[in-house]
């Protein structure tokens, strides 16, 4: 790996420490940095249960923003009679995985991020399966809902 | 109880989400009181003094699922069919006509005002109808002391003759199949001739031995699969004594389930192109399997045995979670949907508690591996 390639001191973590992180816990999953970004994407498997299916997932994370969470493969769907997928941010495909307070620039998205995505999947299978989501959580309309955009610290 | 959840493997899993199946067909805890008290209470009015009956010391005592604990909620509706056995102190060859004890104790419960209206008389035994409770079915009986112990006859108003049965000692038997491997001990059973003999107490469905949880299941994919011909339905008694037969002593139901039925094919198999004879263990005069003299009512159970294999097998390889969930579907109906959600509470309880981890690829177990933070799925929905 380059010297220093993200090196740019955060409050939180560095890239560099994050893609460590994610290298050992969760060596499944492939990295591509966009450097101009100063960013990076991990793709990689999921199988919450072994009775669930393993879905193909994308991380991505730069730095002061929450990392987002997309589901690549298989295609998420919409239960019969539902409008819309439960905990799902429309706007640019992503999980909500948590409120805003709850990640910090100093997790690991190794530790975290994919931890909740595993469980996100669990719930969103049961959710299909049965039309009722048993994760707990919030709904959106509370003052610390803010988009994507906004979540810059 | 919190993270009572078996995730490590497809087979855990699976037997975790059967384990609840299971729970939702059985006989819950308050109807299961009722009927204990209702069986009591018809027990005193046949015992009762004055009662005609009561000259004959009547038994009460509970047969069949009610008796080893594999009770099954009913298709389509809510009443449950508990069996009961009313052993009259009579010697059968001094009774001309068997259907005469059906009669007495017919007589003797339309002589009370409720039991009255309740009452219906069948092939083999007065009916009791508690509407939206259960049916209580008993059947008079005399012992047969000349066929073993515990051996009784039973009237039949199709033939006008005797049956022979010996529902104590077919659940002793059953219950000795059941804890070939069973880390824990049944209570040793008192069949002292009390006169009204104690339901045992209901195990919790969690406790429960996995034979029971294989015959539960058989039963509920019996009502589903021949919903639309009852007729040709194998009966429970024949599904009960072929699992117990086959059983492989497994401690997992879908292992034991998957041994059961390749088991009980081979049988088929082999016995052609006679038939399988299904006797009562405990009194080898009873053919239970008496139906299947009838080669349509075989046929209809070959067929669907091997149906039920096929779609078992998938079931325990297929990698889809929906198509696992379809077919779980099809053999247990409704009760999955709520397998599926309580497992999900339970992992939910299990992560509050902190008791949640996950290990390669995201996968979740109950106490092992790295701990998962707390956090609120949020959105927009």
């Amino acid at each position: 790996m380059a010297k220093n390639r993200f090196h740019k001191p955060q409050r939180g973590l560095t890239l560099d420490q994050q893609i460590y992180r994610m290298r050992c816990v969760c060596p499944q999953f492939k990295m591509r940095a966009h450097i101009r970004q100063r960013s990076v994407t991990w793709v990689g498997p999921i199988k919450p249960t072994p009775l669930s299916d393993e879905y193909k997932v994308s991380v991505s994370l730069r730095p002061g923003l929450r990392p987002v969470v997309k589901v690549l493969q298989p295609q998420l769907r919409i239960r019969e009679g539902a409008t819309c997928l439960p905990h799902f941010y429309t706007r640019d495909n992503s999980l909500c995985l948590h409120e805003v307070h709850e990640w910090k620039s100093t997790d690991f998205v190794a530790d975290c991020i994919i931890p909740w995505a595993s469980l996100w999947l669990y719930f969103y299978e049961i959710w299909f399966i049965t039309g009722s989501w048993e994760g707990g959580g919030t709904h959106p309309d509370k003052p610390e809902h803010q988009s994507v955009e906004d979540r810059a610290q | 109880m919190i993270g009572q959840v078996s995730l490590q493997t497809r087979q855990a899993q699976l037997d975790d989400l059967l384990a609840r199946v299971c729970f939702e067909l059985q006989l819950s805890p308050t109807r299961y009181q009722e009927a204990v008290a209702r069986y009591q209470a018809v027990c005193r009015w046949l015992e009762a003094e004055g009662s005609p009956v009561s000259n004959y010391m009547p038994t009460i005592y509970p047969q069949g699922s009610m008796r080893i604990g594999t009770t099954v909620k009913p298709l389509g509706r809510e009443e449950h069919d508990l069996d009961f056995v009313c052993e009259f102190q009579i010697d059968p060859s001094t009774i001309e006509a068997p259907l005469e004890l059906l009669r007495h104790v017919a007589a003797r419960l339309k002589e009370h005002k409720v039991y009255r209206d309740l009452l219906e008389v069948k092939n083999r035994c007065v009916r009791l109808n508690y509407a939206n409770e259960f049916h209580m079915d008993i059947l008079p009986a005399c012992p047969d002391p000349a066929s073993g112990e515990d051996c009784i006859v039973v009237p039949d108003r199709q033939s006008a003759w005797w049956k022979p049965s010996n529902p104590r000692g077919y659940a002793e038997w059953f219950e000795e199949r059941c804890i070939v491997t069973v880390p824990y001990q049944f209570s040793e059973r008192k069949l002292a001739m009390d006169s009204a003999e104690p339901i045992p107490a209901q195990e919790a469905s969690h406790e429960k031995a996995t034979l029971k949880h294989v015959v539960q299941l058989l039963k509920r994919w019996r009502d589903i699969y021949y919903q639309d011909r009852c007729d040709v339905a194998p009966i429970s008694m024949v599904l009960t004594t072929l699992a117990a037969q086959f059983y492989g002593g497994h401690w997992s139901v879908s292992e034991s389930m998957t041994t059961i039925l390749e088991r009980i094919e081979g049988a088929v198999n082999a016995a052609m192109p006679g038939r399988i004879y299904v006797l009562n263990p405990a009194n080898t005069d009873e053919d239970l399997s008496e139906r299947w003299d009838d080669p349509t009512q075989y046929a209809a159970f070959i067929e669907g045995i091997r149906a039920l294999r096929a779609a078992w097998n998938r079931l325990t390889l297929d990698q889809t979670l929906e198509k696992s969930v379809g077919i779980l579907e099809g053999l247990a109906g409704e009760p999955t949907k709520e397998a599926f959600r309580k497992q999900a509470r339970d992992l939910q309880a299990a992560r509050d508690a902190n008791f949640l981890k996950t290990g390669s690829a995201g996968a979740l177990s109950v106490m092992s591996g790295a701990s998962v933070r707390p956090n609120t799925f949020h959105g927009e929905e």
